[in-house]
């Protein structure tokens, strides 16, 4: 019986596989996103989800979080200030009878 | 000898290629493919005859790549004759491999072969040369090669498990239409689609082995 060999050789990356194949980095890029979507449907991976108004603007992750809470908060205190009035809220007046 | 710290001393380089001797063959194709992804499982690039293009010989491009590749695996269970007349085996594996030992004993002493067979004890009768080698029987099926390919080599940290490779040959068996309706053609056995179908595997090797 054979021994197995041992790697040590460090795992090699999606980028060093197309450096050593000479695939283009567009084609590459068309492929990982490929293959990385279905690998997230399945669960496999995690893949974060882009924020398209920060990449336009070049805000940072850490802003752009940061007002995505602000936005929030502020949406949350909105509805509860409405729920909260709704109980002071004057009945609407009946409709004054007419007489003929 | 160069001693370490001048400049002669030469960039050892990572030991990450395998070269692959298989018969391009679409019945062949499955175990192919599984080939492809077991090598990525285990972090490493698969190097076949396929990639080489034209211009110099066709031998010296071979021997080339199997210097380049410190493990060649060499899958010799397609021994019997082929339908086209006249009737012959295949002699380009075992001759390849011969290149192998050849470079194993006059080389740099890096290399390491492997022999996989689909038959128990068909080696000993087609190769008696090679008594007292043990080959690796896939019995001709993918979760053989799987197997095999896991009895022959081992990494101490990110072992992949056959479970891991048929996750990985399932992603990379779904993405074949994509890429060869790409590179119009219907063969996997071309140059651009193993080059594509490999590297999607390296992808899905990142995703699946952790």
């Amino acid at each position: 019986m054979r021994r197995p060999v041992v790697i040590t050789a460090p795992f090699t990356t999606p980028e060093k596989t197309a450096r050593t194949y000479g695939i283009p980095k567009r084609r590459a890029n068309e492929l990982r996103k490929m293959v990385e979507e279905s690998l997230a449907k399945k669960g496999y991976i995690f893949m974060k989800a882009k924020d398209s108004t920060a990449s336009r603007n070049g805000a940072s992750n850490r802003a752009s979080r940061s007002h995505r809470l602000k936005v929030k908060v502020r949406a949350i205190t909105k509805v509860k200030s409405k729920s909260g009035n709704a109980s002071r809220r004057k009945p609407t007046r009946a409709k004054a009878k007419t007489s003929r | 000898m160069p001693r370490e710290g001048s400049r002669r001393v030469p960039k050892q380089r990572p030991r990450d290629k395998v070269f692959l001797n298989l018969p391009y063959d679409p019945k062949f194709e499955n175990l192919f493919l599984s080939y492809i992804c077991a090598i990525h499982a285990f972090g490493m690039v698969p190097r076949v005859t396929l990639e080489i293009p034209g211009g110099m010989r066709r031998l010296d491009r071979i021997f080339g790549l199997i210097q380049s590749c410190e493990y060649p695996v060499h899958d010799l269970s397609r021994v019997q004759l082929d339908r086209a007349k006249p009737r012959t085996p295949r002699f380009n594996m075992p001759f390849e491999l011969g290149l192998a030992v050849a470079w194993e004993k006059v080389g740099n002493g890096r290399h390491v072969w492997f022999v996989m067979e689909a038959v128990n004890y068909r080696l000993a009768k087609s190769l008696s040369d090679l008594s007292g080698t043990d080959p690796h029987i896939h019995s001709g099926t993918i979760e053989g090669v799987f197997r095999e390919m896991g009895n022959a080599l081992v990494r101490r940290r990110r072992q992949p498990d056959v479970l891991q490779m048929w996750r990985i040959y399932r992603e990379v068996r779904g993405k074949i239409p994509a890429v060869l309706r790409r590179c119009g053609t219907q063969s996997v056995f071309e140059a651009r689609v193993f080059r594509e179908i490999s590297f999607a595997a390296s992808v899905a090797a990142g995703g699946i082995v952790r």
